[in-house]
């Protein structure tokens, strides 16, 4: 009888192959859980090294001469230059504190996916590489030599993290994988070894000032199609305008709110928001289609990157003239302009100490960088009454909000959105604590890895902020997934539609927008989306 | 495997105090040059780590930020876990090296009956940790009193405090017990926890059985194998003041509890154990989060080569004007120096 | 004693076993993280894997439903739909509760009275594989379209049609 041999049927993957350390098992680089690697148009574009076709699935990676040589003299390099990665390669104690931290961990199970392994992949080179112990007492020290196969486990697993820092608020020591990831991605590139779905949109976002290539034309009928589309529902149509100089305030949002959808309706919000503040008080905001892109994929890419796709938007205020800079929902873009911007491109002496010409208020938090987060800047409208809402056209709306990692961790962004929202909307429901704030879950897609070839590692990666999501939507029938990230806007659709059918996802501002009277508007049938509004369904 | 070569490492160490200080007789080498040597490689090698590390510089400020930052009058800033001062700052990093913060957070969430959510935690790690490194400064402070004549007051009380269960003669020290549970739990999640077998390495069993050793000795030495302590103070006191002498009578288990620690201190500076020094300058949590407000200074900024607007406009000029927006340049000029520019 | 009866009472050991059986089926590291991780929230597969088993078995000896066992196998196969499993490997769970069954009561399953039962136990399990292919199909056929919609966006179609794109390096 069949069923009394039991086990057989699945030895392949019941079967336990001997114990081996991890040092000793190769990456098997899956499909689903990797990205379509670089081709050579992008690299040649924006100068960076070894160009060329190339296939992570094949065997030669073309790797450039001397290659190991390379990478050891570049970890040498930046141990000196960042006292953070000398720091997190010497002090590790592995007492395992962030080992289920990791969202990839927890969906996938992969060990190699606990961001102390993560992280050990390349102190193992350090150690081996570049410490005396390690270098004599090799294994027993921790330490390896860097070989081929080594290189393509940490390609593979540097672009399994999406740099949300999560494990590192659990780390006695404050150790930061992300910073780890940033430091083992730009010593990759080093050899070119990068990802597509990174690579083209820096190379882009260099040449036409935004991740998709959209020429400044394009850029400008994309938003004024949006203004006709916001005709159709307000019957007033806002007149944005664009690169002008001696406007009172730059503009600067991720061209993701302007192609992708539902980052388009956080788009038409702004629109509405302007175009209300200019009606009701003369105020003057500028997008510019020169540097028409807040997300920065340099900070994927390199330090270096990081710093001239950011440079464009000093550079640009300059030339404009501008007061100070107002910045989109974007979660890594604020990572940059919070904790790198200033550093890297400034002083911003040129800009003036940003103060709200509408309520007087002075951001003293954004006093060097003189850059204004805009949902800073609509709580700070809506706290001195200068906004008229009407919450009832969100009757639609259960909301809850998802803390972006980046203004989570890279800011500590908490209190904000949250006031904007309930100003806006009726319902609100928080996630479950420790799925929220300071310990929020990825989207499983930031860090450039929002592509389409590597659903599965984003769906798996997606999974704990789904199933606490999933919680409020059984619990307290939430429908929609507020956040203030666009790469978030563009990954949680996906991973929600998934995991948790019936709960669709927005920006910050589509809510204001909805809930905005512009002067001399007619009444509304629809909000942005087009759905019909409690009430106004046709007889 | 790791973790028996580890162990059958502090064995061999045990060995060689052994037959080095006991059968051999060179009390005078694992009595008086080793642990000069240990001290000094411990000093040495500490102040050159931390040294190397303060050599390396710090481009940005990336502090892992969480809690709420300075932001309106009207929001609540939290200043310990996201400050935007030096006090702010001096008060994160107590709560981090004094009661281990970051560990604490370990929260898990649980439902129960479907309904009511409970957030118990998951804090056995941190408990142990906090215990392991506390009793192990009392036990440090506590053996003052073999460096120090007349033995200062506090370490008198500390002493008593120790001994206090007043349990067997000479009195039970709850910190033997305490570091011993603590060390033993330490040891055991690597051992029993796959997760953690997998990622622990030699150098993470090695400390844990070195110190182990130590404790073993220590605790053999006071209880067990009674050894003369009025000889061992007559050691001690010659080291530190630079009289070193080997009297007669001291047992070799007292060698080899000697011979550890300085294998230990010798250790400390390459390895882990430097996390001591290092939680110090970790830069995600030494900072304040306040950069947008504070500019921070990259001491090797450098320029790089950007991608102007001239440049941008001279591509796209006829699109630009085309669809009616400003230009800089009328349609039939090029501008000069138009390439991307450092 | 029937046989269903004699299964339910075992049923702490069953589940047990099955459990281990299924979480077995990753690398070690991570199975015990599946298995004993506690948490709701921070540890979504594992106690995804634990309730939605548990409740299957109940759901095995009542009155057959087969929306809401859909309901129960769906959250265990969508999870296992995205980690790489081949289909069979991702509904594996089904026959090893047979085997669990087998193992804590092999005995009494080979009583001559009781085979009529087990033939009947071994058709719900059938039905019950039958259901989670079906959700294991959906849930496959949901990732592709994704990935078919992914590079057809709206608008972004929109700008190619019009030819407005124009991409760095061409």
């Amino acid at each position: 009888m069949a069923i009394q041999k039991p086990d057989t049927m699945f030895k392949n993957i019941d079967h336990k192959p001997p114990r081996k350390d991890w040092m000793d098992v190769p990456a098997d680089i899956k499909p689903g859980r990797y990205c379509y690697a670089a081709g050579p148009e992008p690299l040649e574009y924006v100068g960076m090294p070894n160009p060329r076709k190339w296939d992570p699935l094949d065997k030669d990676w073309k790797l450039p001469e001397n290659w190991e040589n390379t990478i050891i003299t570049g970890m040498k390099e930046r141990l000196e230059k960042y006292r953070s990665f000398k720091i997190f390669m010497d002090i590790c104690v592995r007492c395992g504190a962030c080992a289920d931290k990791c969202h990839y961990f927890i969906g996938s199970g992969d060990p190699k996916n606990m961001p102390v392994l993560r992280a050990e992949l390349l102190r193992s080179i350090y150690r081996g590489e570049l410490t005396t112990a390690g270098q004599i007492l090799g294994r027993f020290a921790g330490g390896r030599k860097l070989t081929e196969e080594v290189l393509k486990e940490i390609w593979y697993y540097y672009y399994q993290c999406s740099e949300c820092r999560r494990c590192s608020i659990f780390c006695p020591y404050g150790i930061d994988q992300a910073e780890i990831t940033i430091i083992g991605r730009e010593l990759l590139n080093l050899i070119g070894l990068n990802i597509g779905w990174i690579a083209q949109p820096v190379a882009n976002c260099y040449r036409t000032g935004n991740h998709l290539g959209i020429q400044p034309h394009a850029f400008k009928d994309m938003l004024e199609f949006f203004c006709d589309d916001i005709e159709e529902i307000y019957g007033i149509k806002p007149e944005p305008t664009f690169n002008k100089v001696g406007a009172d305030i730059l503009f600067v949002t991720p061209s993701g709110d302007v192609f992708a959808d539902p980052g388009t309706y956080t788009c038409m919000g702004y629109l509405i928001l302007f175009h209300y503040l200019k009606e009701e008080y003369g105020l003057d905001i500028t997008w510019s289609t020169y540097a028409s892109e807040g997300g920065n994929f340099g900070l994927f890419t390199s330090h270096e990157m990081m710093k001239r796709l950011n440079a464009k938007m000093y550079m640009e205020a300059k030339r404009l003239g501008v007061k100070w800079i107002l910045g989109g929902e974007c979660g890594h873009m604020w990572r940059v302009i919070h904790q790198y911007m200033d550093t890297m491109n400034g002083p911003a002496d040129f800009l003036e100490m940003p103060i709200s010409p509408i309520t007087g208020t002075r951001f003293e938090n954004a006093s060097s960088t003189k850059m204004v987060h805009i949902v800073e800047f609509t709580a700070d409208l809506i706290k001195n009454g200068k906004l008229n809402l009407n919450k009832s056209r969100n009757a639609n709306v259960r909301a809850t909000y998802h803390d972006s990692c980046n203004p989570a961790r890279g800011m500590g962004f908490f209190d904000e959105p949250r006031y904007v929202l309930n100003n806006v909307i009726d319902t609100f429901h928080e996630m479950p604590q420790g799925t929220t704030k300071e310990q929020t879950f990825c989207c499983g897609g930031g860090s450039g890895l929002n592509a389409g070839e590597n659903e599965e590692i984003r769906m798996m990666g997606g999974l704990p902020r789904a199933n606490a999501v999933k919680f409020v939507h059984d619990k307290h029938d939430v429908n929609m997934l507020s956040c203030i990230c666009a790469i978030d806007r563009a990954t949680l659709t996906a991973m929600v539609d998934y995991w948790v059918p019936g709960v669709q996802v927005c920006g910050v501002h589509e809510l204001v927008g909805n809930a905005l009277i512009l002067p001399g508007e007619h009444e509304r049938e629809t909000d942005l989306r087009g759905e019909t509004l409690p009430g106004k369904e046709e007889e | 495997m790791k973790a028996i070569y580890s162990l059958f490492l502090v064995f061999a160490l045990i060995l060689l105090a052994m037959i080095g200080a006991g059968t051999l007789g060179m009390e005078y080498l694992f009595g008086v040059i080793i642990p000069y040597l240990a001290v000094l490689a411990f000093v040495v090698g500490f102040m050159l780590k931390v040294i190397g590390w303060g050599k390396s510089a710090v481009p940005f400020r990336i502090t892992s930020t969480c809690g709420q930052a300075k932001s309106f009058p009207w929001i609540k800033e939290n200043k310990l876990e996201n400050p935007s001062s030096t006090w702010g700052v001096i008060g994160r990093m107590f709560f981090e090296v004094f009661l281990f913060r970051s560990l604490f957070r370990n929260t898990k969430v649980e439902i129960h009956d479907g309904q009511r959510i409970a957030y118990s935690s998951s804090k056995w790690l941190w408990l142990f940790a906090i215990l392991f490194h506390y009793t192990f400064l009392v036990i440090v402070l506590r053996h003052m009193r073999f460096f120090t004549e007349p033995v200062p007051y506090p370490f008198v009380l500390l002493d008593r405090l120790d001994g206090m269960l007043q349990i067997g003669a000479p009195v039970l020290y709850i910190s033997s017990l305490i570091i011993l549970a603590a060390l033993f739990y330490l040891l055991l999640r690597r051992l029993l926890i796959p997760s953690m077998r997998y990622i622990s390495l030699p150098s993470d069993y090695f400390p844990l059985f070195l110190i182990i050793g130590v404790v073993i000795t220590g605790i053999l030495m006071r209880y067990f194998l009674k050894t003369d302590i009025m000889a061992i103070k007559e050691l001690s006191m010659g080291l530190v003041t630079f009289r070193p002498v080997t009297p007669e009578g001291i047992g070799v288990i007292f060698f080899i509890h000697l011979f550890l620690v300085s294998v230990l201190l010798f250790y400390f500076p390459i390895s882990k154990l430097m996390h001591m020094g290092g939680v110090f300058l970790s830069p995600t949590r030494n900072m304040t989060g306040n950069t947008r407000m504070v500019r921070h200074v990259n001491p090797w900024n450098y320029p790089v080569k950007v991608h102007t607007y001239d440049a941008y406009e001279d591509e796209f000029r006829e699109k630009m004007v085309e669809a009616g927006l400003p230009v800089v340049k009328p349609l039939e000029e090029k501008s000069e120096n138009a390439e991307n520019k450092e | 004693m029937n046989l269903d009866k004699l299964i339910k009472e075992k049923k702490t050991q069953i589940l047990k076993l099955w459990i281990l059986k299924f979480t077995n089926t990753y690398p070690e590291e991570s199975a015990q993280f599946f298995r004993g991780g506690p948490g709701q929230f921070a540890n979504p597969v594992g106690h995804t894997f634990r309730s939605n088993l548990d409740k299957i078995f109940d759901e095995l000896f009542m009155e057959y439903d087969s929306k809401k066992m859909q309901g129960l196998v769906d959250p265990i196969v969508r999870i296992r739909a995205v980690q790489g499993f081949d289909p069979s490997e991702a509904v594996c769970f089904v026959p090893m509760l047979k085997q669990s069954v087998w193992e804590i009561c092999g005995k009494e399953v080979t009583r001559q009275d009781h085979i009529s039962e087990w033939l009947d136990f071994i058709e719900r399990l059938e039905l019950l594989t039958y259901t989670s292919f079906d959700v294991y199909m959906r849930c496959r056929e949901q990732l592709w379209k994704q990935k078919a919609e992914f590079t057809n966006s709206r608008t972004h179609k929109l700008l190619e049609k019009a030819n407005l794109l124009k991409k760095a390096g061409e």
